[in-house]
């Protein structure tokens, strides 16, 4: 019985993620960030060029979410229901943990800009966020998959690194590389969700007795 | 099994102390379900609890009128949705029954 309660909360859990949505969304925008490290790369930095980078990838973050939400309107909640996560971390844990690893990226972040370092640490740094942001959200979620994503993010990160590819070209390559897994995760996913999920247009709305 | 038998008659205050609303084995789901995350909507629940639209309206009707959770009739676009939301005397009564039930198992592995 416990098992049983347990298992319906992870499946709930983890419902975001089930049709690889999620994974195909976070995919296309690490491309994008991909292409803008890479063009950023390329060209002379001035603060306009900066500005309009930081907001090609805002929103192109928001029009990937958008598409998200329309697409599970569309397809995942009319097929297998709705399901709205908890908001905000779950535990003092998870909490404290976000707190630590933001405070080392920042004081990481001064260091190297105070002691005037050239970036050649920059993909593994990259490597370092992504990794922690996908095996947090493992964690929280019960999927392995994505704790393995992570570690193949500090894994390449590490090597671009070590390789020579430094600054905005390796988090380029690094971005590129991480979107590619994420992309064929989430095509994987879907694959696996459409096979055993078929469209039910009246499934939605409550039994007759409900009143 | 003489031994097990004598481990529930000796815990048989954790077996009284368990919400016996709760303890049906539907209800059970839909309130895990239910805490673990912000709202779910009727049909992902009808898949959980394999349970037909009637037999879950009924269970949903119950567990409302207990004060446990709220259920909201919306639409999405034209499509009717009924969405549910644990309400946090129903996730304390949830976390009460959870607690019994673990104390009873583990003083149950105690005595064996």
């Amino acid at each position: 019985m416990k098992d049983k309660l347990k298992n319906a909360q992870i499946r709930a859990v983890q419902y975001w993620f089930i049709d690889g949505l999620a994974e195909l969304g976070a995919g296309a925008f690490l491309l994008l960030l991909g292409a803008v490290f890479w063009v950023q790369g390329s060209l002379p930095r001035t603060s306009l060029g900066d500005v309009l980078f930081f907001l090609a990838i805002l929103l192109g973050a928001y029009a990937i979410r958008w598409v998200i939400i329309k697409r599970k309107e569309a397809g995942t909640y009319l097929r297998s229901g709705y399901v709205k996560p908890q908001a905000g971390l779950r535990s003092p844990i998870s909490t404290g943990l976000v707190v630590v690893v933001t405070v080392i990226l920042l004081v990481g972040n001064l260091y190297l800009a105070y002691t005037r370092q050239p970036i050649m640490w920059m993909p593994l740094i990259g490597g370092f966020i992504l990794a922690f942001i996908f095996i947090w959200t493992g964690q929280q979620v019960a999927l392995p998959r994505l704790s393995i994503m992570g570690l193949l993010s500090l894994l390449s990160g590490g090597i671009l690194s070590i390789r020579g590819m430094k600054d905005l070209r390796g988090m380029a390559i690094l971005s590129v590389l991480t979107g590619l897994v994420l992309l064929i995760s989430g095509i994987l996913a879907r694959r696996h969700y459409l096979r055993f999920n078929t469209l039910d247009l009246d499934a939605g709305r409550g039994g007759g007795s409900e009143g | 099994m003489p031994g097990e038998a004598g481990a529930v008659k000796g815990n048989r205050h954790f077996l009284e102390a368990v919400d016996r609303f709760l303890h049906e084995p539907s209800r059970s789901v839909i309130m895990a379900v239910l805490s673990a995350v912000d709202e779910a909507d009727f049909r992902y629940l009808q898949n959980e609890t394999g349970l037909t639209k009637g037999n879950l309206s009924v269970h949903l009707s119950k567990l409302e009128e207990a004060g446990y959770l709220e259920i909201e009739k919306t639409y999405r676009g034209k499509i009717p949705l009924t969405l549910c939301r644990i309400k946090p005397e129903g996730r304390q009564a949830f976390k009460n029954y959870r607690r019994v039930l673990q104390m009873f198992v583990e003083s149950n592995e105690t005595e064996r």
